[in-house]
């Protein structure tokens, strides 16, 4: 991987230009929506004490993804954090810090594309924190009596952060007609599978020192959330689907579109599914000079709504006069 | 084995920039015997952490270092760290393992030692720092001296010939700062002292170099260089 | 390591950073929609572009190497290339092998990876052309919440803090990391006790952050914090006439671009 200056881009940021306007869209949307969900949930708790802290853990977790070890030779295994950001803060909080974590990085760093960022961030502070936080309570309860199960819930919560993940993003490259499906699954999955057991280490290696500093930051998470359901579900859900989605789609190069076929209640979705896929002509309009015509109107109403919404903002609001200095 | 004639450090013509184009090291010429204690004075910014992380390959800057007469280059960086042992200014920065057992064993552990000769590696080290029996403690815990201390012992471990300090009595206490300078008086190696302590640096050093900017402003005996107030005060000392 | 921002006195760089951010944005989604092989759309997307680029005084190097990022990722798209009905076969002397390369793939792979370092450069521009507060102005502007703005900014302000931190953890690991022999370079202590070992800083740095965080919120709530407001930016920028011209001469021109693209299409 290249390596400019303190900072090495990692192989689950997808840059721009490689998923479809329609995906991001789509990923952008649901990203969004987890995301209110929680920002709602950590403004309940401790809401004031718990600002600095994320932004300075966020700030943790973009230092702390330099740190590497050799595996062999020329390669070496990076941190990605979700995990570990899961267990010391607790899901909701984790998926602000990762998300703020991921924006900065694409935003600033170019580590990741903008439009793409709802599906990175789907990515790495959804999938990545929710099934963190599925896999370690899992194993926390089952394993209550053994030594150091916080360990192995840690491991196996990372592994599975790393794995999952992969997979959605797999996913995103061939619903975007970017990549082949019985390629890219395949390849992320194999590569992240490995990737995963150094994550997998690393988080190990964590839990054992913090759990020798300073214990309580481990235990106090839940002592203060309780168990998220919700999040658990979630998690347990999203593995599910990939889980399943991911061999069924990786036999065939539309892999997607073959699954769609194969399972019949899905064919009305396929066609729903179709008549918006990157075709880029407006759906619905046969004609060739009406479809430029309509585009040409909806590109200048597009610019007059957004002037005219920016003129809307700018009007200054008695709140901004009083915070203001 | 050094050749008590040859210098077992030989800097020549070093200059460093860094990526960003600040200009760190300009022109470094120095030689240092076997067995010498050196000190490296300067103000904020003078350079000289980064003229100390030249001397383990760290950073590579133009100009050739020859420890124990080998050339540093990217093939030997391990094998010359295995000579150069650094200690840096934050012990935080230094101490990551669960037990102090486990941090000063890093050292013996990579260069590929035996297990038991490890153990006994580990505590030559701390008996070295006086700080035997605190093989299971957890160095977060400790003070910021007794942190210094293991910080020294983990480098101590790989038993290298030559030991640099970068600013050991930093955040010291006047106690702890008087028992590391008796410490670190005990100690055979080659010592370098980088420091703004320059009390310490004449305690513990017979010769001392000045940098300011990058460059080497003044070299000399470390009691004449220190009494002499106005090459202090040119070089933003006092 | 410095953030991007250079310094210049650009109408760019004055532009109010809300506007920036709306047209690139804009400029980001019109050149995704693109249709793949549309090259003459392309090309005048990179006009656009580079018009601003050169108009800002970016060097042509900086964005040359950062470009560079969206490379490992072209892999992902290459398998597009032999997918399909190949149009032209290649054969790989000595192993026997004939490569097909299907024309449309190809021309999709091409599209990809123009857009990509588009992408990135358009990324460029505005970061090298915008202070990170001014961006979170920008930011406020367009009515994004303000606890993020805030743990943005924490977070942009401690990131180096951090980062000097895990670069001296690792060059103190690196320091001590040693072999005896110089050939063959064997080192001790198996993968997972390197990963331990690296389990330990990452530890430390998380451990040293929560802590540094409690001593940030004790200088926050002496401060007055209340976990509402948001600690204003120096200069609030007003958008005049310049700034809506620009806004709606480039808006313009992008919509434009991809609405010839519909109407060749």
């Amino acid at each position: 991987m290249q390596n400019i200056g303190f900072f090495s881009p990692q192989i689950m940021h997808i840059p721009d230009g490689f998923l479809s306007v329609v995906v991001s869209a789509l990923f952008w949307l649901t990203s969004l929506i987890i995301l209110y969900f929680a920002v709602k949930n950590t403004q309940k708790r401790l809401n004031d004490r718990l600002v600095p802290l994320m932004g300075v853990m966020a700030a943790a977790i973009f230092a702390g993804q330099m740190l590497n070890f050799t595996v062999i030779g020329g390669t070496s295994g990076h941190l990605l954090g979700a995990a570990l950001a899961t267990i010391i803060l607790g899901p909701w909080p984790a998926v602000v810090v990762m998300t703020s974590v991921v924006s900065i990085q694409a935003l600033i760093f170019q580590d990741g594309g903008v439009l793409a960022l709802g599906a990175n961030l789907f990515n790495m502070a959804v999938v990545g924190v929710f099934v963190s936080y599925a896999v370690y309570r899992f194993f926390i309860t089952i394993l209550k009596k053994v030594k150091y199960s916080n360990a192995i819930a840690g491991f196996l919560a990372a592994w599975a952060s790393i794995f999952i993940a992969s997979l959605s993003c797999a996913l995103q490259l061939t619903l975007s007609g970017t990549s082949p499906a019985n390629i890219v699954i395949p390849a992320m999955a194999g590569i992240h599978a490995l990737i995963g057991l150094g994550e997998g280490m690393i988080t190990v290696g964590a839990i054992l020192f913090i759990q020798s500093v300073r214990k309580d930051l481990l235990i106090a998470e839940t002592a203060r959330s309780g168990d998220q359901k919700v999040i658990i579900v979630g998690g347990l859900i999203i593995s599910a689907i990939l889980a399943i989605l991911s061999p069924l789609a990786s036999s065939h190069p539309d892999g997607l579109e073959w699954v769609a076929e194969k399972s019949g209640f899905m064919s009305s979705a396929k066609d729903a599914f179709y008549s918006i896929i990157p075709d880029y002509s407006l759906p619905g309009v046969q004609n060739e000079n009406l479809a430029t015509i309509s585009a040409g109107i909806i590109g200048l109403l597009l610019v007059f709504l957004i002037s005219f919404g920016w003129a809307r903002l700018k009007k200054p609001s008695k709140k901004d006069m009083i915070s203001e200095g | 084995m050094a050749d008590l004639e040859k210098p077992i450090i030989k800097i020549e013509d070093l200059s460093f920039t860094y990526p960003d184009g600040r200009n760190a090291l300009k022109n470094i010429d120095l030689s240092i015997m076997t067995g010498e204690k050196i000190g490296i004075i300067g103000s904020n910014g003078a350079g000289k952490s980064t003229l100390i992380f030249h001397l383990n390959g760290i950073f590579s800057g133009n100009g050739a270092i020859h420890i124990n007469e080998m050339l540093i280059n990217k093939e030997n960086l391990k094998k010359i760290r295995s000579i150069v042992g650094i200690v840096l200014q934050d012990p935080d920065d230094q101490l990551f393992s669960p037990t102090v057992l486990d941090d000063v064993a890093y050292g013996p552990i990579y260069q590929g030692i035996k297990q038991e000769l490890v153990v006994e590696r580990v505590e030559a080290a701390l008996a070295a720092v006086q700080m035997q029996g605190f093989e299971k403690r957890a160095p977060f815990h400790l003070s910021v001296g007794e942190k210094k201390r293991i910080a020294i012992a983990s480098v101590l471990a790989m038993q290298p010939e030559i030991l640099v300090l970068d600013e050991p009595s930093a955040g010291l206490d006047p106690k702890a700062r008087r028992e590391l300078i008796e410490l670190l008086s005990t100690f055979p190696q080659t010592l370098i002292v980088a420091s703004h302590d320059l009390d310490l640096v004449k305690k513990l050093t017979k010769r001392t170099i000045i940098l300011s900017s990058g460059k080497i402003t003044a070299a000399g005996i470390t009691d004449d260089i220190l009494s002499n107030q106005e090459i202090l005060a040119k070089n933003g000392l006092v | 390591m410095r953030e991007l921002y250079i310094e210049e006195n650009t109408p760019v760089h004055q532009l109010h950073p809300g506007l920036k951010l709306i047209i690139f944005v804009v400029y980001l989604i019109f050149l995704n929609l693109t249709v793949p092989g549309d090259w003459l759309v392309l090309i005048l997307f990179f006009l656009i572009l580079w018009f601003l680029i050169i108009w800002a005084k970016i060097p042509v190097s900086l964005l040359a190497k950062r470009s560079l990022f969206a490379l490992p990722f072209v892999l992902a798209a290459a398998p597009l290339v032999f997918q399909g009905l190949p149009f032209w076969r290649i054969s790989i002397p000595l192993m026997n092998i004939r490569i097909g390369i299907n024309m449309e793939g190809t021309i999709k792979f091409f599209s990809i990876l123009i857009k990509a370092v588009l992408s990135v450069q358009a990324a460029i521009l505005i970061t090298a052309t915008t202070r990170f507060p001014d961006l979170i102005y920008g930011m406020k502007s367009l009515k994004i919440p303000t606890i993020f703005l805030t743990i943005f900014s924490l977070t942009w302000r401690f990131l180096f803090v951090l980062v000097g931190e895990t670069q001296r953890m690792i060059h103190a690991r690196d320091s001590r990391s040693s072999t005896l022999m110089l050939k063959p370079e064997k080192t001790g202590g198996k993968i997972f006790w390197r990963a331990k070992v690296v389990g330990g800083m990452a530890g430390s740095l998380f451990i040293r952050a929560f802590e540094r965080s409690d001593r940030i919120y004790q200088a926050m709530i002496s401060r007055g914090y209340d976990g509402n407001s948001h600690p204003s930016i120096m200069t609030p920028f007003t958008s005049g006439k310049r700034d809506l011209m620009i806004l709606v001469c480039f808006l313009s021109l992008i919509i434009m671009t991809w609405v010839f693209g519909v109407y060749r299409g």
